[in-house]
């Protein structure tokens, strides 16, 4: 069957979707981590919802990786040029999601991960600009929270329409049991209470390369750069058919450069 | 003549397609201000003195160090990339949960990514009431 | 469109994955929650600290830690803590509300053992002989430190004693468990603080612990044997013979908790140089008491209320030092009344009478343990000795690590007690604090050190008072040593018994000897203040005897107005003038 793992990375997002509507339930920005805690323990099945949440949206954006590697071992690109631009406009928009989402579990590691960003955007000239976009000043999570659960999403929703056209997949079932399966073989990482002492915390798994060159002294625009650097490669993929072979390789490297780095 | 009237015809033609996203356009400035509007937190945080039980707390985002003669207050902010710091009393120091930077109670870097010392912010007592910023 | 295979393949690997997923989990009871934190839907049996920290308002993990919401273990214990009132632990779990204290705690001598540690290293690198090289001797002393003394403060670790019985230290815990049990139920604590838990770490240095029950450390056979067995033991290797022990202790069984104050006990929050500035009580603060009304919501009050045993009176009476509420000791109309915390059981209190002992300007400078001290613990010439090569267990580091000490005595002395002026400027029981001879195996040399010092403390022997010759014709209580005095017209002179060098002592003055007849002192003391008599002193005790040998008696009517008595007697006025 044509583009299955694309249409279940599609039933993925409508699990994550659909699993994020009943999360949202329970969360309250106002009292993060306590209705984080609320959800998983007191809430009755809080924690399956919790869990299939998590799951589903890491194995959406593992399987969405896996697509775009699929897709760019092909010989031809056969989409439109708005189709693809907007492919990679979800991409950003997935990854800020995801990482928005780790922030607003407001635990140790969370919180820590968003004053890292916040601090990134201060040191990143130009970018101060934009700082009161996600900064709030008497409710930590409360921007985060806005742009996790409608700025982007609504951003995601509308490029990946302009991309895959319909969300329906006949796939949706498959969507569900995997992420009912990663539940069941793997452990989402345990919170950290935000007062705990003695603690080391890292931010989501895929930023820890770009957490690893910040903890080196690297400049934050430096960062910037390096982690922009695969979307304009992307962008230029499409337009320069010439150059094809070269942006492969030069992905293939960078990824590699970048796992280095987040292991070391 | 000939291409000034083909140029006005142009402009007039076309102003349909784009004056709409003129109009838009005064939105632009509007919005952005909106949206950079953050509540200027100087209003400063007012503690009665004898409500400090402690010699070191750490209350909302800043590290309150009531030495004998004075009351210092620090950002608890790590110099490093901004984490919030723990108090750790067994080391009498301040430890961040990122990369593990430490400061003194002075505020101090002592060790760790982080370079530059705590920021101190503006404090005073009056009437034993601490006014933080 | 013709579903492929594979698809349905996946499809039904999901359906079976989501549906055993689902039955198994909706087979699961549904958690019971319960208040004020999850601890107790598992943890129903533990009730909480004492009656004023119950757990069914405070919940457990407000002072355990831990995740309060969690609902299964691994989760739930997370970052607890089993001992929270261990100080590193204790600002956190305790500070909402008591953080104050923990940080008086922090800072007193009971934590830091800033005495010890400076009187020790003063002694060894300033004050002794010996050494050639005075960095060796810091080194030597931190050493001793660690290994001999460290064991005693109120943060140790628990863990790290061998017979849990002896265990010491663990924060707030250290004074506040009562006893351990073998149940597993929750840790009680308790304001009524046993004297036995006092004597945990109260039983060494000068003894005072242990002379107040009574129990005099002796010479280590643990005799009388009973039973075939050994008797009067203190630990596996300290044994004690039975002496009179304190007033208070006999009288009323008053336990430790009865004079010392909380302020004097946990730290008045400033950094001491030492323990007897740390300490609030004082003998006059009971008998002499000074009543004061207290606040109806203050320190005072609350003790009271705590204790639960003793009355809400009118007045109590307050420390002279520190001005701490001593709520056991009350005035109610015109009526005294002292109460044992222990129990609430009233008691006569005596105040100090104003009879001529008292009285006499003569006696202005004598501490009420001078004279009423019955014995004191005298433990003469400590042979310390240090192996390099052998290993020993370090309290600080909490390892083994290299350097081994041994530790033996001369002999032990509790009858007539030296006298010299003490801290506080007055005159106190004086004995060895510390005489050490040191031997030090090292490389392959052994060198030789000694620092012999007296120290003057009360000895919490109190009783009746010693007798006019006692203390004004025995050499001892002069501080001479234990000897003969010979008392000429033209001044004294004194035969000691030891023989120090006969002994094989490095001095050349008697091992008791404080001070010759000359007022040349002999020892070093550790405090600034503190020294033994001078010549004129000595010479002005001694002739007491003149007047004693026949007024024997307080009720003698030449003390009445005895500088009256004394002017007649210079005047050529009496019998004995002439």
């Amino acid at each position: 069957m044509p583009y299955m793992i694309s249409w279940i990375t599609v039933a993925l997002f409508n699990v994550s979707i659909f699993s994020g509507l009943v999360v949202a339930f329970v969360y309250k920005p106002s009292l993060a981590y306590e209705s984080v805690q609320k959800l998983t323990f007191l809430v009755p099945y809080g924690d399956i919802f919790r869990e299939l949440h998590y799951f589903s949206s890491e194995a959406f954006l593992v399987m969405t990786l896996v697509h775009v590697v699929l897709e760019l071992r092909k010989k031809e690109i056969v989409i439109s040029a708005t189709s693809w631009n907007y492919s990679l406009l979800a991409l950003g928009a997935l990854f800020f999601v995801m990482f928005t989402g780790y922030v607003l579990k407001a635990d140790l590691s969370g919180l820590s991960a968003g004053e890292v960003a916040l601090s990134l955007l201060k040191q990143t000239p130009g970018m101060n600009f934009f700082l009161p976009l996600f900064e709030d000043t008497s409710l930590f999570v409360w921007k985060f929270y806005l742009w996790h659960i409608l700025f982007l999403p609504i951003i995601l929703v509308y490029a990946l329409l302009l991309h895959v056209k319909t969300f329906r997949t006949k796939m949706w079932s498959i969507g569900l049991g995997v992420s009912v399966l990663c539940m069941v073989f793997f452990t989402m990482p345990r919170d950290i209470a935000p007062d705990m002492m003695g603690v080391h915390v890292t931010g989501p798994w895929f930023f820890k390369g770009a957490e690893n060159l910040l903890m080196f002294g690297i400049h934050p625009v430096v960062v910037d750069v390096v982690m922009f650097f695969p979307f304009a490669l992307l962008v230029c993929y499409f337009y320069k058919p010439f150059w094809r072979t070269g942006i492969r390789i030069v992905l293939i490297l960078w990824s590699v450069a970048y796992a280095i780095f987040s292991f070391i | 003549m000939r291409d000034v009237d083909t140029n006005r015809r142009f402009f007039v033609k076309n102003s349909i397609k784009f004056l709409p996203y003129l109009a838009v356009g005064t939105f632009i400035y509007p919005l952005v201000s909106y949206v950079r509007y953050e509540e200027i937190q100087k209003v400063s945080i007012a503690i009665p003195l004898l409500e400090i039980k402690s010699n070191i707390t750490k209350i909302g985002k800043v590290l309150v160090y009531k030495k004998e003669k004075e009351v210092v207050v620090y950002s608890a902010h790590c110099t490093h990339m901004g984490c919030i710091l723990n108090i750790d009393a067994s080391k009498e120091r301040f430890v961040c949960p990122c990369h593990s930077s430490e400061f003194s109670y002075d505020g101090v870097r002592l060790k760790g990514p982080a370079k530059r010392n705590l920021d101190i912010i503006s404090s005073h007592i009056k009437d034993k009431i601490l006014y933080i910023g | 469109m013709r579903s492929s295979l594979l698809f349905k393949i996946l499809v039904t690997i999901s359906i079976i994955a989501v549906l055993s997923f689902m039955i198994q989990r909706l087979q699961q009871p549904v958690v019971k929650t319960s208040t004020p934190d999850q601890c107790m839907s598992c943890h129903q049996e533990y009730s909480g600290l004492s009656k004023s920290h119950p757990s069914e308002v405070m919940g457990c993990a407000s002072c355990h830690g831990g995740n309060k919401f969690a609902t299964n273990a691994s989760d739930a214990h997370r970052g607890i803590v089993l001992n929270p009132s261990r100080l590193e632990y204790a600002k956190k779990a305790c500070g909402n509300c008591h953080s104050e204290i923990i940080d008086r705690v922090l800072l007193s001598p009971m934590e830091t053992q800033k005495g010890i540690k400076d009187v020790l290293m003063e002694q060894w690198i300033e004050k002794s002989e010996g050494f050639k090289d005075k960095h060796f001797a810091e080194e030597l002393a931190q050493s001793h430190f660690n290994k001999a003394c460290a064991s005693c403060h109120v943060n140790q670790k628990e863990e790290v004693f061998h017979d849990q019985s002896l265990a010491k230290g663990g924060g707030c815990a250290d004074c506040h468990r009562m006893n351990k049990t073998d149940e597993r139920v929750h840790t009680k604590f308790t304001t009524k603080i046993e004297s036995n838990t006092c004597l945990k770490c109260h039983n060494r240095s000068n003894r005072i612990g242990i002379s107040y029950l009574g129990q005099f450390e002796s010479e280590g056979y643990g005799t009388p044997y009973k039973h075939g067995e050994f008797s009067n033991a203190l630990d596996s290797h300290r044994f004690y013979y039975e002496l009179p022990s304190d007033v208070h202790h006999q009288k009323a069984g008053m336990d430790c908790i009865d004079c010392h104050s909380e302020k004097g006990v946990m730290g008045d929050g400033k950094v001491h140089d030492h323990m007897e500035e740390a300490v609030d009580i004082q003998c006059k603060d009971c008998h002499s008491p000074k009543f004061k009304e207290y606040a109806p919501y203050g320190m005072a009050q609350k003790l009271i209320d705590l204790n639960e045993n003793v009355p809400n009176p009118e007045s109590i009476a307050y420390t002279s030092k520190k001005n701490s509420p001593i709520y056991n000791l009350q005035k109610e109309d015109d009526n005294i009344s002292f109460y044992r915390k222990r129990d609430g059981k009233a008691f006569e209190l005596s105040a100090m009478s104003d009879a001529p002992y008292h009285n006499l300007d003569i006696h202005e400078r004598l501490d009420c343990s001078a004279c009423h001290a019955q014995w004191i613990a005298s433990c003469y010439g400590c042979h310390e000795v240090y192996f390099d090569k052998g290993e020993q267990y370090d309290w600080v580091e909490h390892k083994v690590t290299k350097g081994q000490w041994q530790e033996l005595r001369s002999f032990l002395r509790f009858e007539s007690p030296s006298l010299g002026i003490g801290y506080n400027e007055k005159i106190m029981p004086y004995a060895p604090g510390c005489q050490v001879i040191g031997t030090v195996f090292k490389d392959e040399t052994i060198e030789e050190f000694h620092a012999f010092a007296m120290a003057g403390w009360d000895p919490h022997t109190t009783g009746k008072s010693r007798t006019c010759v006692d203390c004004h014709t025995d050499p001892a209580s002069l501080g001479l040593g234990r000897g003969t005095l010979n008392i000429q017209k033209d001044g004294i002179s004194f035969t000691p018994i030891y023989q120090s060098k006969k002994s094989g002592l490095p001095i050349d003055y008697p091992i008791d000897a404080f001070v010759s007849t000359e007022g040349k002192q002999f020892q070093t003391t550790s405090r600034d203040n503190a020294r033994g008599f001078n010549k004129q002193e000595i010479k002005d005790i001694v002739n007491a005897y003149k007047c004693i040998l026949c007024h024997r008696s307080y009720e003698d009517p030449i003390y009445k107005d005895f500088q009256a008595s004394k002017a007649n007697f210079y005047a050529g006025k009496t019998p004995c003038a002439k």
